[in-house]
């Protein structure tokens, strides 16, 4: 198991993590409380989203990026640091159990009606649970290799769309109110932008670690203007009127895509970026799990936990909800706050621990990233 | 962790042959040659020739076919003779000194260093009164000539291969390489084979990482016996389970001088035409010798017709099958309707339809390599007729699956390596069963994970799928695409040009 | 390799916890609502927040 990666590969699975699931997801989530100022929302929450971003990493900069789970340890004190380790591994188990649903939902939604949701859940895990087998460094360089492709697909299909564009579509702006905004850049600030301090558990894998708050950032910024690029487009082309009514908007959109009647049905290569940017996100969230798993079992690898997460992942993502619009109202109502209660927890942990001048006894600890 | 993997594949041998280490040589001539005679056993190629009646008697051993016999009478025989009858009083231990051959005479005192000599083409004297043998080293024996490869042709190129022989190897390589640090290190593999290889480099450029991984594992190799570079292959790959080739085998000398002048190591074989190159990546299969003997762009553009073959190979029939099952909304209408017509009385579904084509091409491959020549022209002639119009004609398939099967099976040719597009051919047959079951995501999914596999893969403990990912910028210049030489390798070129 | 006390325990738990989720799937039980105990936490500061 190799789990070191270079500031190129996070920066890649920053961007993939951040566009992955809410690529499809984000269009609906903001327009359904903003309608056409969906975008200002889509702003407003990596606005947001870079606040608590910063904030975090200058947290764990003072903790020399050390491993989320040790740093816990030694902020909070033995007791506290377990729970704390136990709590972020079940927001890890539990986001990717969330993230699986939401693909076999999708599958089942809008591009196989007729086959079974198991089928896409099983095959997700399997290649999450294969790659997290090998450590790290193998999403890291998966990664780094499809994703400038999927940008490339992604930047090329939006593109195309653009013929449709209506500004009237958008016109006029802030319509909505204040708090119908603030509604909407609500949902898509937890999701993903406070979800992706799980990363806290990678950056301590990465081989240089200068500038790295910078490009960890940058890679937020990144995959944040995409999503807002994709919002504002998915508005302009369908109206909020119909964006609203869409799960997946944006995969709506490709569907009108269509080039001199030989590529019909593009669709599927956004399809296809979505389920790798949401291979990538399972994938750190099982990492993140397993590595807390390592971190209490003080074991030297992981292998053993590999099955029975797998197993976990697969029944969560069946028995947290009953149907899809129960997922979709959840997801909306409660997801950000859950979310940020375990952001602010961890903040108000590390806080301490900063001002009791733990941080700075972190040299004498044995140093856990070359497992 | 590739540690314990290349652990676990060693197995203990279980017959381990003699050793002599504990028999000396006696001073006794009769003692020896009957000791030497109960170990070599009452082979006919075996030559034990005694000259007792010489005032110091002698014994000459040595197995015939292996050494140069007409050398063995005039430099040897005849001097040792000459001087005993002409000088009376000569010691035995001036003896051996008569003997007119250049090459090196080593004293042997006990039968270890004799018995392995003798095998591997040595002539060994045994001096009545000595308690010492000796080895002279008279090696010949029939090799073929070198000719022009058979399994890797080119147009453009040198019409050398390698041969089985390792001494002629070697002078390939070395005519190729005048370079003062080539080095080629000689390792023994086999308990009862004996097999020699060489590990071969360039002191100035290897990587010492990569050289000492390759002494290490060739070193600790554990084996009875080997025969052929890809049993050592198999042998010491750190990734034993994945149909990919971590191992490049060639026997054009020009790519294993290329592979060594950059950096890499070559693994040459006593006995087989076929030196493996390592470390290697997964680009470098789509890399043939030939693409630096032409212009760049044409070879840039061959490069990329090989990947879409790869591809094609890999995933085509797969595709079809998913495509005419599962998402016939990706096909144009006319297309679909053509389609749909063509498989009108097909019995078969797609699937089937494709498996069994796939099957019946693999068999006739199969009998077109192992087939006696005479037979070929019977065999192509039927293949023909089964793969192509008889079927569609008896109603079995439907006209697209040829052009499918054929398609497919003329791009697994392309590869430049053999062995590489075996992994297409056996992974399609895995593609083709997901796709008739989950239809085109199930072969995203199988590529995400076929892509997470090579990211996993080392060769030689360097990652497999390397300029690709992880990314290396510099090293693109000659990966997916083969820029112009002057780019990459020397800056002198242009100032030469503005010169002229 | 040594198996330590708090592998053990680890591993042991975390089997449990996934087999007892594992049974409530199969069984199609509601035996571990997360989501209604995430949901009664929230929803009352979601109204405070966004007025229902």
């Amino acid at each position: 198991m190799n789990h070191t990666i270079n500031r190129w590969q996070l920066v890649l699975i920053v961007i993939s993590f951040i566009m992955g699931s809410s690529l499809l997801m984000a269009p609906n989530l903001t327009a359904f409380f903003s309608g056409q100022d969906a975008w200002i929302s889509m702003i407003i929450a990596v606005i947001i989203g870079l606040i608590l971003n910063v904030t975090w990493i200058m947290i764990l900069k003072r903790y020399q990026f050390r491993s989320i789970f040790r740093i816990t340890e030694v902020a909070g004190g033995k007791v506290v640091g377990t729970i704390l380790n136990i709590l972020i591994i079940f927001f890890a188990l539990h986001l990717a159990s969330y993230v699986v649903r939401n693909l076999s939902n999708f599958m089942i939604s809008n591009v196989i009606p007729e086959s079974s949701p198991w089928t896409f859940q099983i095959m997700i895990i399997l290649l999450a649970v294969y790659s997290c087998f090998y450590g790290l460094n193998n999403i890291g360089r998966v990664n780094e290799f499809l994703t400038p492709f999927m940008i490339l697909f992604f930047i090329c299909s939006l593109a195309l769309t653009t013929n449709q564009f209506r500004f009237s579509h958008l016109q006029p702006f802030f319509e909505q109110g204040m708090l119908r905004i603030s509604q909407g850049a609500y949902t898509t600030t937890g999701f993903p932008f406070i979800e992706i301090i799980l990363l806290g558990s990678v950056l301590t894998y990465v081989k240089n670690k200068n500038k790295l708050s910078k490009n960890y950032l940058a890679g937020i910024l990144f995959g944040g203007s995409a999503l807002i690029l994709t919002v504002f487009i998915a508005v302009g082309v369908e109206g909020a009127y119909m964006v609203k009514r869409q799960s997946y908007p944006t995969y709506e959109l490709m569907r009108d895509i269509s080039i001199i009647n030989i590529f019909e049905r593009v669709e599927v290569i956004i399809g296809v970026v979505w389920i790798f940017g949401i291979l990538v996100k399972i994938v750190i969230c099982l990492f993140t799990a397993l590595k807390g798993l390592q971190h209490l079992s003080k074991f030297p690898n992981y292998h053993p936990f590999l099955l029975p997460a797998g197993l976990l992942i697969w029944a969560l993502s069946n028995h947290i909800h009953t149907n899809s619009m129960e997922f979709t109202d959840f997801v909306g109502r409660n997801w950000t706050l859950w979310w940020f209660s375990l952001y602010l927890v961890l903040l108000v942990v590390l806080g301490i621990g900063i001002l009791r001048k733990k941080d700075k006894n972190l040299d004498q600890t044995a140093d856990d990233s070359s497992q | 962790m590739s540690q314990q993997f290349f652990k676990r594949k060693r197995h203990d041998s279980t017959s381990s042959t003699e050793n002599y280490d504990h028999l000396h040589v006696s001073s006794d001539l009769k003692t020896n040659v009957k000791e030497i005679k109960n170990i070599l056993g009452e082979s006919i190629d075996v030559k034990i020739v005694e000259f007792l009646e010489m005032p110091i008697p002698f014994a000459i051993c040595y197995i015939e076919g292996l050494i140069n016999k007409q050398q063995l009478e005039l430099s040897i025989i005849e001097p040792i003779k000459r001087t005993q009858l002409e000088n009376k009083k000569l010691q035995p231990k001036d003896l051996i000194h008569q003997t007119e051959v250049s090459a090196m005479i080593s004293p042997c005192p006990h039968f270890d260093l004799i018995i392995t000599p003798v095998l591997k083409g040595q002539v060994i004297i045994f001096v009545d009164g000595m308690s010492e043998a000796y080895s002279i080293p008279l090696e010949t024996w029939e090799t073929r000539g070198v000719e022009e490869p058979e399994a890797q042709t080119m147009v453009r190129g040198p019409r050398e291969g390698f041969i089985e022989t390792l001494q002629t190897n070697t002078t390939l390589l070395r005519r190729r390489i005048s370079n003062p640090t080539l080095r080629f290190k000689p390792f023994e593999v086999g308990k009862i084979t004996k097999t020699t290889i060489l590990v071969s480099y360039l002191e100035s450029q290897v990587d010492q990482e990569v050289l000492q991984e390759v002494i290490k594992r060739v070193s600790n190799l554990n084996t009875d016996k080997i025969f052929e570079s890809g049993m050592l292959e198999e042998l010491i790959d750190e990734n034993g389970y994945s149909p990919f080739p971590t191992f490049q085998s060639t026997e054009r000398p020009d790519v294993a001088a290329a592979a060594l002048s950059e950096g890499n190591v070559v693994i040459m074989f006593e006995g087989t035409p076929f030196v493996l190159i390592t470390p290697t990546t997964f680009i470098s299969f789509f890399q043939a010798a030939e693409d630096y003997y032409h212009h760049f762009d044409l070879s840039s553009f061959i490069r990329v017709i090989r990947v879409i073959s790869f591809m094609i190979s890999l995933a085509l029939p797969a595709a079809y099958i998913a495509v005419t099952t599962f998402h016939q909304e990706l096909i144009p209408t006319n297309l679909l309707v053509s389609l749909a017509a063509q498989r009108e009385g097909v019995p078969f579904p797609a699937f089937v339809e494709a498996l069994v084509m796939e099957t019946i091409f693999e068999i006739l491959r199969e009998a077109g390599i192992r087939m006696p020549r005479p037979i070929g022209s019977a065999v192509s002639i039927v293949g023909a007729i089964v793969i192509g119009e008889s079927a569609v004609a008896a109603g079995l398939v439907s006209p697209a699956i040829v052009i499918v099967v054929s398609l497919t099976a003329i791009s697994s040719f392309v590869s430049p390596y053999y062995g590489f597009s075996g992994a297409a051919r056996l992974l399609r047959f895995v593609l083709m069963i997901l796709a008739a079951t989950t239809g085109i995501f199930g072969m995203i999914f199988f590529m995400i994970g076929l892509l997470i596999h090579l990211c996993s893969l080392t060769s030689m403990g360097k990652p497999y799928f390397s300029p690709l990912a992880p990314f290396q910028s510099g090293k693109q210049k000659d990966s997916l695409f083969r820029l112009p030489l002057w780019w990459t390798q020397t800056k002198l070129h242009r100032k030469w040009v503005k010169k002229l | 390799m040594s198996k330590n006390k708090s592998y053990r325990i680890t591993l042991t738990t975390f089997w449990i916890f996934s087999m007892m989720n594992l049974a409530t799937f199969l069984s199609n039980r509601q035996w571990l609502p997360f989501s209604k105990w995430i949901d009664a936490i929230y929803s009352p500061l979601y109204k405070l927040m966004f007025g229902g």
